[in-house]
């Protein structure tokens, strides 16, 4: 027996047509309770998110979250939240990411190398997406190793964190001293574009024995899967879904399943990282004397 | 009229990509004498050629038909044989990179040149190449300030380009055993080594763009062998990424140049091959890319074409940027050294 169809709340129009591209799974609703509510991410969105939960929804979409406030304790409060949080962030969709991960199996990150552009008031929103992308190739949290900011862009290092969490990600290195690490380096580079120019771009590379080539440019269409190996190169279908449609078939998923996606963590993660990294620059002797 | 080539190497730099090169230039340059440093390896190369063999330096240097003196051994012994090279009168060098691996050195080197009027090439092939010309020409055309550039390497082993521009391989250098690069000093002399070995191909179209370092913000070893290094140069962020597999894909060799309004890819192709220039696009500020036509002529050609012309009086030998550029290559080698002790006992 198919489920009814799950209500959807929301005003913003992309979304409606997303609802609409949903006939079997999705309604429009006229109001919270049980449905599955989109928020945008501006202003103060972590707000709406608990208000809606606190009006009946059953989970809640935020669309390109905006600046939590400092030390992002927002986004630690909503993930207490007993609702399924979907986020849905411009430059890194979980398909895409999904399709570059299955295609490289169990080849070996040796590096990831992201080159990147995007105008001021984007350049958080890049730099986050650009960590969300070196945490799924590399499969796990992130340390920030070394960073530095300048009007022209930024570039910082970062590596793997062993036994790291998600939730609370280890902004600088706590390694101890001398030791090597065999773990892949995430660099990258970011530059700031210039006045009135729009449309951030990020370039992702895994190196390796399978290589890896991510092209996020969205004037240029949808974003592009390269994986290379020894017997030759694979370009993975372009994914023509609309970016808040597979929001709103994620959000219906975790509700249905009962299995909560794991974005807060994600976004928490990411973006703690990318607000450590445009601090002012740096290296590894400043660590070294915070380490305990 | 060919000048005579006298070639000190017989490694793989000789076999699949200078001889071949040469190789393809028959009016120009005709290799007369090859000489290794004791494997006798060079024996073998000199009958391609039917030209002389010996070991060592000296009967190279003392051969009358030696006009070109091309310098192919261990970065370590280049400094010392363009001095000798020069102090027999010779008046024509090719000298693969790096030209010096000190400072010192370097200075000594251009200065001996310099007094004795020798046309001096040192091999960056990547400098020669007709694309990064284009590239250069993009930006001076769009006056904007650079504001990162990046360059990534994933190499597979040269063997599968050795075989398809020449035989009777596999051509590897001395196995030195595998270094313990868990201990600082190990990995940042690897690092350093890596450095003025494989970025060196870059770094002087990287000083043309960012001059004056300023700071190394990271510098590390990647396994299996490799590097990961940045720092900021005349404001502009500079990131180096490079890593040498066993096996798997293709060579990637790619430059990325980031202005405020476009972005400038220059993706060389592997080395050894002779594929033609480098493929130069460009993604400007409205999203259009633009993909520039390849020459047919590579790098490693187009290097010895201007060492024929600086023979003929056609180009000068620029002996100031030769020691700028080496210079440059030292400053960052030995600053990400540094920088990897650092990062390993912090």
């Amino acid at each position: 027996m198919t489920s009814p169809p799950i209500p959807v709340l929301t005003d913003l129009a992309a979304f409606r047509v997303a609802v609409a591209e949903l006939p079997e799974s999705a309604r429009l609703a006229h109001d919270a309770r049980g449905a599955v509510v989109v928020v945008e991410g501006a202003g103060e969105w972590w707000q709406a998110v608990r208000d809606a939960a606190a009006s009946g929804a059953d989970a809640v979409v935020v669309t390109a979250p905006g600046d939590a406030p400092a030390g992002h304790a927002a986004i630690v409060e909503l993930v207490e939240l007993s609702i399924p949080v979907v986020v849905s962030r411009p430059h890194l969709r979980v398909d895409v990411a999904a399709d570059a991960v299955d295609a490289r199996g169990s080849a070996i990150v040796r590096a990831v190398s992201v080159d990147g552009a995007a105008a001021t008031d984007e350049l958080a929103f890049v730099l986050r997406d650009a960590i969300g992308w070196m945490r799924l190739l590399t499969g796990g949290p992130l340390e920030l190793r070394a960073s530095h900011p300048t009007k022209r862009g930024v570039t910082a290092l970062l590596e793997p964190h062993p036994g790291g969490t998600l939730g609370e990600p280890e902004v600088h290195s706590r390694r101890a001293p001398g030791a090597f690490s065999a773990d892949p380096a995430c660099t990258l580079g970011v530059g700031v574009l210039a006045d009135g120019v729009t449309g951030a771009q990020l370039r992702i590379d895994v190196l390796g024995e399978t290589l890896t080539e991510v092209t996020i440019d969205a004037v240029r269409g949808p974003a592009r899967v390269v994986t290379a190996a020894a017997k030759g190169r694979l370009v993975s279908p372009p994914r023509y879904e609309t970016a808040e449609r597979l929001a709103l078939r994620r959000a219906i998923a975790a509700v249905r399943s009962g299995e909560p996606p794991s974005d807060l963590n994600d976004l928490l993660h990411d973006v703690t990282l990318a607000a450590a990294m445009q601090e002012a620059p740096t290296a590894y002797l400043r660590q070294a004397q915070g380490i305990a | 009229m060919p000048r005579g080539v006298g070639v000190l190497g017989a490694g793989p730099g000789v076999a699949a990509l200078h001889l071949p090169t040469l190789m393809r230039l028959p009016d120009d340059f005709e290799v007369v004498h090859v000489a290794d440093g004791g494997s006798g390896r060079a024996e073998a190369l000199a009958a391609r050629s039917q030209a002389r063999w010996s070991s060592g330096d000296e009967e190279v240097l003392g051969d009358p038909r030696v006009e070109v003196v091309a310098i192919c051994s261990p970065p370590e012994l280049h400094a010392r044989q363009v001095l000798a090279a020069v102090a027999v009168g010779k008046r024509a060098i090719f000298c693969e990179k790096p030209l010096a691996t000190t400072v010192a050195d370097a200075v000594e080197v251009i200065e001996a040149c310099r007094a004795a009027n020798v046309s001096l090439l040192v091999g960056t092939n990547h400098l020669f190449d007709a694309a990064w010309g284009r590239a250069k020409h993009h930006l001076v055309a769009r006056g904007g300030a650079v504001q990162a550039v990046s360059v990534t390497l994933a190499l597979p082993p040269n063997g599968r380009y050795h075989d398809v521009v020449t035989e009777g391989g596999p051509f590897t250098g001395p196995n030195r055993g595998r270094p313990d690069v868990s201990r600082p000093e190990v990995a940042a002399s690897v690092v350093r080594q890596l450095i003025t070995g494989l970025a060196v191909h870059d770094l002087p179209a990287l000083r043309d763009l960012a001059p004056l370092l300023e700071e190394v913000v990271f510098a590390r070893f990647v396994a299996p062998v490799g590097y990961a290094v940045g720092y900021i140069a005349s404001g502009v962020h500079v990131r180096l990424t490079t890593v040498m597999v066993p096996d798997g894909a293709d060579a990637i060799w790619r430059m990325v140049i980031t202005t405020p309004d476009d972005r400038i890819e220059v993706e060389f192709p592997p080395a050894f091959v002779h594929a033609g220039s480098a493929l130069v696009s460009v993604r400007a500020d409205d999203g259009r890319r633009t993909v520039y036509r390849r020459d047919a002529e590579d790098g490693y050609v187009a290097e010895w074409l201007v060492l024929a012309a600086m023979l003929d009086g056609g180009e000068p030998v620029e002996y100031d940027e030769l020691l700028a550029d080496a210079i440059y290559g030292i400053e960052v080698a030995d600053a990400a050294a540094a920088a990897v002790v650092e990062g390993m006992s912090a």
